[in-house]
Formats: C-alpha cells, structure tokens, sequence
C-alpha cells in the first residue's frame, strides 16, 4: 500500500473521530466554521420576524436603509466566515510537521522507508479532504438563510463565486501554514507566524485605499483579496465590480489571471515545505 | 555478508560550524554493538545519519550493502529505529499505533495487524493495546516505542538510550528483549553512556569522544587486550621497586598509589622476569602480583582519558 494513501487515510480517520467519538479538534473546527452560520441564522430571524421587523424599522425607517444595513450585516457575515476559514486552515496545517516534532514522532515517520514528501502532500489533501466539504455545507447553509430571509434576488453564480473563494482562501492558507510548519519545530510558532503573515495581507487589503494610486495598483496584484474578488466578480457575473476593478473586456483575462495567482499560491508554498522539509535535519 | 552496517570518513559539521562527527570510520557486524561516548560525543548524530533524520556534510555509510544516501529508501525498509526521546500518537490506541507504524513501514494491512498483536505481546502491552497512547506511564510509552522499532521484523535495530527515562526493572527488561532480539539473529546497535549495561549486552563496541572514534573492537579482545597492560605490585619496599622500574624500557607507566605500584608494561613476561631479580637484589620480600581486571568502564576511561591513544581493531 502506497506510504501517502497510509498517511492520508491516518490523517482523514484521525481528524474526524478519537477513539469513541468525534475529535476535539474536529468539533472546534466545526464551532469555527459554522459560527457565521449561527450568526447569519440569527440575522435572517431578525429581519423575518415581525417583532425583529419592528426594531429595524424603528432603528431604520426608511426601507431602503432597513435593507442596506440587512446587507452590511451579509457582507460582515461572509467575512467572518472566510476568516474562520482561514483560521482553521492555519490552526490545522501549522502542525503538519511542527506539531509531529513536538510531539517527537517526526522522526519516526521520517525513519521509516517513506518519502519526506509523501508526510506533507498526505497530511495536506487529507485536510482539504475534510475542509472542502465542510466549506460547501456551511457556505450552502449560509445561501439556504438568504434564501429563506427573501431579500433581493438570491443567485446560484453569487454563491458558487463566493463558495469558489472560500475553498480558494481555504487552500491558500493551509498552503502558507504548511510552509510555516516545515520551517520551525514548534506548532504554536508556525501558527503564529502564519496568522501574522494573514494580517499583513489582509491589513494591505485596506490600507491600499489611501496609499497613491500608482503605488495601489501594483501593489494590489499581490493581494490575495484583490485576486478572490476578481474570480468571485466573474462567477457570479458582477459586472459593476469588475468594471471598478478592470478596463472593460478584461474580465475573462483578469479571471484567468487571478485563478493563476491562487493555484500558485496553494502550490508554491506546498512546494516550498517540501523542499525545506527535504533539506532539514531532523533531531529527534 | 561479514559486516552489516559500513561506516566511512562520515564527518557532521551544523549550521554553526559546531563539528558533531570527525571522518569516522568503523564496520558493525552481526550481533549487538554498543556506541558508547560521553554526553555531547555525537552519539545520537550518527545513530540520526543512520536512520536517515540528517544527511553527513563528508562520507558515506551503508547499512546491509544499501548505500544510506543513494539507496535512502532501501537502507530504511531494513531497519527499526528508537529515538532518545521517542513520542507517541497520544490519540491512537497503541494497537493502532504500532498497525499505522507497521503500515508506513510498506506492510500490508493485515500483516501490520498481525505483527502489531505479535509485538505489542513482545514488550508486554498485549492487555494495554487498546487504550489510548496518552494514558501509558512513560515506562509503558518507552515499550510502545520500542515495539514500533520491530513492527516490521527488520534486520538492524538502531536504539538510542534506550534505558535512560526507565528504573531499574525496565532496565533489565529492556536488556533482556535485546539479547532475545540478538539470538533471533538481529544486528542491535545500541548508543548508551551506561558502561555496565552495555558490557551485559555487546559483543562489539566503539567509542567516540568529540565526534571522533578513540576506541573499536570486541568486548573480549579489548579486555583481554587491556588486562594484559597493567599489573599491581605489593612489596615492602615500594619506592625502591619503583625507581628499579622506570629504568626499565619494557615499563610504558608507573605510579604508586598507597605503597601499591600499578605498572604498564607492553612486554608483561619481562615484567614478570624482572620483578624477582629486582627483589632478590634488595632483599625484597613480594607480597602480591596481580594483573589488573579491566572491565568495560576502565576501557571506557581510558579512552576518554588518552583520546589518541586509543584502541582499535587491527
């Protein structure tokens, strides 16, 4: 049996369930994952209650403005719930290799006749394995509450982009975690390391709006929310966003050109952890 | 194939130029051989090159004729291997522990599952396989890790103080699974700064001291070899005897320690010719001549003590 279908199958059975019952982990990736859905469930009760419907309306009693604030309320929702994405993909992917030397069976596995490769690789599939699924059942869990809250029009292509993105932002970040793991032999430094490289993106993601425009404009190809808002823009057929962001007619190559530029960032970094991890000495 | 692991001119340097291993070289032949050194020698260096854990800066080794950095992936399908400080999955049974090891070591499911009853039964945890790992006492974990060494029944057995967390009943115990795993025909090579253990154990040993090899050899032919070296002499003019001595070209050493002359000599039958002329011309009376019983731990302070001087096979 292949080494990396055994380090696969070890890590999809051990992240789910403990010995008797689910892992601790599991259910506190789940709390993380589907608290945004928790949230956005308490939104649509809200608005669709008419004792809830009352206090909007005495908050906000023009309509129009009601239903602005229903969607500022969406908009924070889904970033929530890519942050919680994210953050479970750092928890988690930050202790592929660190966590197995702090807990000393790093060099175990490497002793064994098996590529360093295959323990990087197993680990990472096995956990997009597990995270993708759980990506679709909370951003459809989310879109069935939109759904239900009856709010605007509610579009399939905006779902499918904004679930395209998570899964996106998902595999990115368990890419940049996996790369943080390999180079330190402590979890919790690969954690950190990883969530502050997180914040940097991000922070860049609103600092750009008061950097000069030249200056903005090259620096936003390298931002990862630059990239996922083109490709979700072109999924759902934004067309307004995707004017405000490229020249008109560009949208197809702007789509392509971002999707590039996350497939290199969920590779490169993997890519990079196995090389570092390759090279590195071991010490039991 | 007369010698099972082959280790040539292998020199470690770190990062921070720290030198670990300096060209050492030495054969292991079948059975069990002790790597013995101070703390710090570079010990648990070699035994992590061995395994595959780190890559030498110079030279080479091999292990069963498999070339450890060519044939990386072969050289591991033939060995076990218990860190110092070895870890366990703290979430899996022990039972599914040692099937996972057995599994990455490439063997079939249900054979993993066979070995890991059969070895869990070996190191005494068959009533603890399915407990979780993390409630083993350390003793317990320490077996656990030695199980997963032999899940796959390989040929060469690399321990690295393999006793060093455990009292003295895990001692004995582990000792006894080695010299069971040696009549079984396995090669056990095992790292530990304890002398006396290992004189129980080993047939073969080598000594580093500052990442260099000082001493190399059988445990007999190195006793023997030792014993014939230095002599306790008794007599009731200790000074006299002694200053005689020193003239002599076949002593190599003396010393008098409380009215006892301890003597090396290369040439231990002219010693044996020359102390009754020595007597009988001082009209000496000679209480007692002994041959100075060498055991694993004087050779062991030998070495470390005269590093150049070492003894190695010839």
């Amino acid at each position: 049996m292949s080494s990396l279908y055994v380090i696969f199958k070890r890590e999809l059975r051990d992240f789910v369930f403990a010995e008797r019952f689910f892992s601790k982990r599991f259910l506190l990736y789940l709390a993380l994952i589907f608290l945004p859905v928790v949230l956005m469930a308490v939104v649509v009760n809200i608005f669709n209650t008419p004792s809830g419907l009352e206090r909007i309306s005495a908050l906000y009693p023009e309509p129009i403005i009601a239903l602005t604030a229903a969607f500022a309320m969406m908009f924070y929702i889904c970033a929530a719930a890519g942050l919680s994405f994210t953050l479970v993909a750092i928890i988690h992917s930050g202790n592929f290799v660190a966590g197995e030397q702090t807990s000393g069976t790093l060099s175990l596995l490497v002793s064994k006749p098996i590529r360093r490769w295959k323990i990087i690789i197993g680990k990472y599939l096995a956990f997009l394995a597990i995270l993708i699924p759980l990506i679709l059942l909370a951003v459809g869990s989310m879109a069935l509450l939109v759904y239900a809250m009856g709010i605007g029009a509610v579009s399939g292509k905006v779902f499918l982009g904004f679930l395209v993105t998570a899964v996106g932002i998902g595999a990115v970040y368990t890419s940049i975690g996996t790369l943080f793991s390999s180079m330190t032999k402590n979890s919790l430094m690969a954690i950190l390391g990883a969530f502050i490289f997180m914040l940097g993106w991000f922070m860049f993601d609103f600092i750009i709006v008061y950097l000069p425009e030249n200056i903005a404009n090259v620096i936003k190809h390298g931002l990862v929310g630059y990239h996922t808002n083109t490709i979700s823009a072109y999924i759902s057929g934004g067309e307004a966003t995707l004017k405000m962001m490229h020249a008109p007619g560009e949208g197809l190559t702007a789509f392509f050109g971002s999707l590039i530029f996350i497939l290199l960032l969920v590779i490169v970094p993997v890519v990079a952890s196995v090389v570092v991890l390759q090279k590195r000495d071991i010490h039991g | 194939m007369k010698y099972i692991i082959e280790i040539e001119n292998l020199t470690k340097i770190y990062p921070n130029k720290f030198t670990a291993l300096s060209e050492l070289t030495f054969k292991v032949p079948k059975g069990v051989f002790g790597f013995l050194g101070p703390n710090g020698a570079g010990k648990t260096t070699l035994m992590e090159i061995l395994v595959g854990l780190m890559k030498p800066t110079v030279g080479t080794a091999s292990i069963l004729g498999h070339n450890i950095m060519e044939e990386s992936i072969e050289s591991r399908r033939h060995i076990g291997y218990l860190p110092e400080k070895p870890g366990v999955y703290e979430d899996m049974s022990g039972f599914r522990f040692l099937r996972y090891m057995g599994e990455l070591s490439g063997l079939a499911p249900s054979k993993a599952s066979k070995n890991a009853k059969e070895t869990l039964k070996f190191v005494g945890l068959n009533e603890w396989g399915e407990k979780l790992a993390g409630s083993y006492s350390a003793g317990m974990r320490q077996r656990l890790a030695l199980a997963q060494a032999l899940i796959a029944d390989p040929e060469v057995i690399f321990l690295d103080e393999p006793t060093a967390n455990l009292d003295p009943l895990g001692r004995d115990d582990v000792i006894k699974k080695v010299k069971e795993l040696a009549a079984r025909g396995k090669t056990i090579f095992i790292s530990s700064h304890i002398i006396p253990e290992i004189e129980q154990m080993a047939d073969h040993i080598a000594i580093i001291h500052e990442g260099k090899l000082v001493v190399e050899g059988s445990v007999r032919d190195l006793i023997r070899r030792q014993d014939l070296n230095e002599y306790k002499i008794e007599v009731s003019e200790p000074e006299i005897v002694k200053r005689e001595l020193e003239t002599r070209d076949f002593v190599s050493n003396i010393r008098l320690v409380q009215n006892r002359i301890f003597v090396k000599t290369a040439d231990s039958e002219m010693l044996s010719s020359e102390i009754p002329k020595i007597l009988a011309a001082h009209n000496m009376r000679l209480r007692s001549f002994e041959p100075i019983k060498t055991d694993l731990e004087t050779i062991f302070r030998d070495a470390l003590k005269n590093p150049h001087g070492g003894l190695k096979n010839e």
